[in-house]
């Protein structure tokens, strides 16, 4: 976990990205990334691979490019399991609805 | 003019300066939004993002260090206590401050190290600079509040404004130590550092511009300080009253207890109110001289900040900090706008009030006055308004689709990013950015003009100021 939140540090991860809603609004919220419907499609130790392998060579998704910061593997697993960590803390509900089926 | 006026006019100018960076920056990170894969991997969004948060926090700091040193030796008729350390120390800030620029644009970010921590990016928002410099950044405001502590102490007085301005200056340092840890945790990461960020920007900055703003009423318009010293009480008791457990508004969704919707809710809903006072005392004053002062630029000013404060800070902060709603405005660019309008009517009006201020007496001046000031007034709060308008539309927007409909994953905000309503406000974000920039260019040009050809012929500040 150290280890994972000092990958999130030195990548200045927080100034695209948000944590339980702080940080910049240039990404998406991190806190519940790991349930998320994107990563959540894959079952099993297949979740924390493709997140890993996402996070070394990152993806254009629609209106956003996540920048490659040159994120090695161990660095990649040790945020992933950080990400997975952190999703399960009690956030008194927020974000409402996560996750719900929408008509976009 | 004291040593210290001069240092407090050369803090003025890198602040200004800082302001300035801050304007490019925030331009840029405002072209991300509108251009999607702007300079991607080249300088990123959060590079740019970085330069321009952390630029906010200097150039306001430089601005607060630059007016306290102007107005302490009036204060008490003599010059600051080790001033020549002060000096030194300006110089080694500004050099401090080009090197982290140039790190943070030329390095960017480290591996997950300590070294990354020390000399690269800490990456906690608005505390990204590197350790070496957080270390730096404490000399700086222990020397400063040395300097003010010492300078009473000798001066064997003190009068209200400068006791609650010590009052402050020791929470406002210790404070600082929040940019130093490294927690595992982001729920515990996040509670301490909003003790840094909340309670310097919400209480400890508040009363600093506070006591600043008392000094230029009574150097301004001649304010009595016996009314303006009982308003600075009435407004300490309260900002102090309000805003630390108005800290509590931060503590509904960081994996804190339940408990915290009842104190920040109930502590946000009166935080507006000392702001309000301020506003009540400003249209006093503006009326009771029926909107006239010597120095025109230092009143407009003075009267935006209070307007500002109460409205970017007060109205815009209170919209969005009851749980109910902050639970889907949290996180977005509502927050943002709130950001925006309330940095910029809290402080960002009030050190160039102070500004303008410094230069009538260093120039020798008796009152100014002219029409580029009025231009750059107009344009950067026209350019304020507009941004913290079109990010309060995006925000909205997204708190309604992205959150109360969409259910806050990554294809809601994705999804988001791309609606009409959210793309027109980045437009228009970026369009009232260009208005902004415009009138910091005017601003600049009249600070460097302005007085130049209207000296009078008493000068005000000599050898024997304050006398």
């Amino acid at each position: 976990m150290d280890k994972g939140k000092l990958v999130i540090q030195s990548r200045a991860c927080i100034d695209c990205h948000t944590f339980f809603g702080n940080g910049a609004y240039y990404a998406p919220d991190l806190t519940r990334d790991w349930l998320d419907p994107v990563c959540a499609r894959y079952a099993g130790p297949k979740r924390a691979d493709r997140l890993a392998k996402f996070l070394m060579e990152p993806l254009r998704l629609g209106a956003r490019a996540m920048p490659n910061l040159h994120i090695q593997r161990d660095e990649a697993e040790a945020a992933v399991a950080y990400l997975k960590w952190m999703s399960a803390i009690d956030t008194n509900g927020f974000p409402d609805r996560f996750g719900a089926p929408t008509a976009q | 003019m004291y040593r210290s006026q001069r240092l407090g006019l050369k803090y003025l100018t890198a602040s200004t300066v800082m302001f300035g960076a801050m304007i490019v920056f925030g331009l840029l990170s405002s072209i991300y939004y509108i251009q999607p894969g702007f300079l991607l991997n080249i300088f990123n969004f959060s590079s740019a993002k970085i330069i321009h948060i952390d630029g906010l926090v200097i150039w306001l700091l430089m601005g607060f260090i630059g007016s306290v040193y102007w107005f302490v030796p009036q204060e008490l008729e003599r010059e600051v206590d080790g001033i020549g350390l002060a000096e030194l120390l300006f110089w080694v800030f500004c050099a401090a401050v080009a090197v982290v620029v140039l790190v943070l644009i030329f390095v960017q970010y480290g591996a997950a190290n300590q070294w990354s921590m020390w000399f690269i990016n800490q990456g906690r928002k608005y505390v990204e600079a590197p350790r070496w410099a957080a270390v730096g950044i404490v000399v700086v405001a222990g020397v400063f509040a040395y300097n003010v502590i010492a300078t009473t102490v000798k001066a064997g007085r003190t009068t209200g404004i400068l006791t609650v301005l010590i009052a402050d200056l020791i929470p406002l340092l210790v404070l600082y130590f929040d940019a130093f840890p490294q927690l595992t945790s982001m729920s515990q990461d996040l509670f301490w550092w909003w003790w840094l960020v909340h309670l310097w920007v919400e209480a400890t900055w508040e009363v600093l511009i506070g006591c600043i703003m008392a000094w230029t009423l009574i150097h301004m318009v001649g304010a009595s300080r016996r009314v303006v010293e009982s308003w600075l009480y009435v407004q300490v008791a309260l900002v102090l009253g309000t805003g630390i457990l108005g800290l509590g508004h931060h503590y509904f969704w960081i994996g804190t207890p339940r408990y915290w919707f009842a104190i920040g809710g109930v502590f946000s809903a009166f935080e507006p109110l000392p702001l309000l006072g301020m506003v009540v005392h400003a249209v006093y004053d503006a009326g009771s001289r029926h909107l006239q002062a010597a120095n025109r630029p230092a009143f407009f000013w003075t009267l935006a900040e209070a307007f500002g404060n109460f409205l970017g800070a007060g109205v815009f902060g209170f919209m969005m900090t009851l749980p109910q709603i902050n639970m889907y405005s949290h996180g977005t660019q509502w927050t943002a706008s709130h950001g925006h309008f309330a940095f910029w009517g809290a402080y960002g009006c009030g050190v160039i009030a102070v500004l303008y201020l410094a230069l009538e007496k260093s120039r020798g001046c008796n009152g100014l006055d002219g029409r580029a000031w009025k231009w750059s007034f107009a344009l950067l709060n026209l350019g304020i308004l507009g941004m913290a308008g079109a990010l309060l539309v995006a925000g909205i927007d997204q708190a309604f689709f992205e959150r109360a409909v969409g259910g806050s994953t990554w294809n809601a905000y994705l999804a988001m990013q791309g609606r009409p309503w959210f793309i027109e406000s980045m437009w228009a974000r970026f369009v009232f950015g260009l208005v902004f920039a415009a009138g910091y260019a005017l601003l600049v040009y009249d600070l460097l003009a302005i007085g130049k050809s209207q000296r009078a012929a008493v000068p005000q500040v000599t050898a024997a100021a304050g006398s």
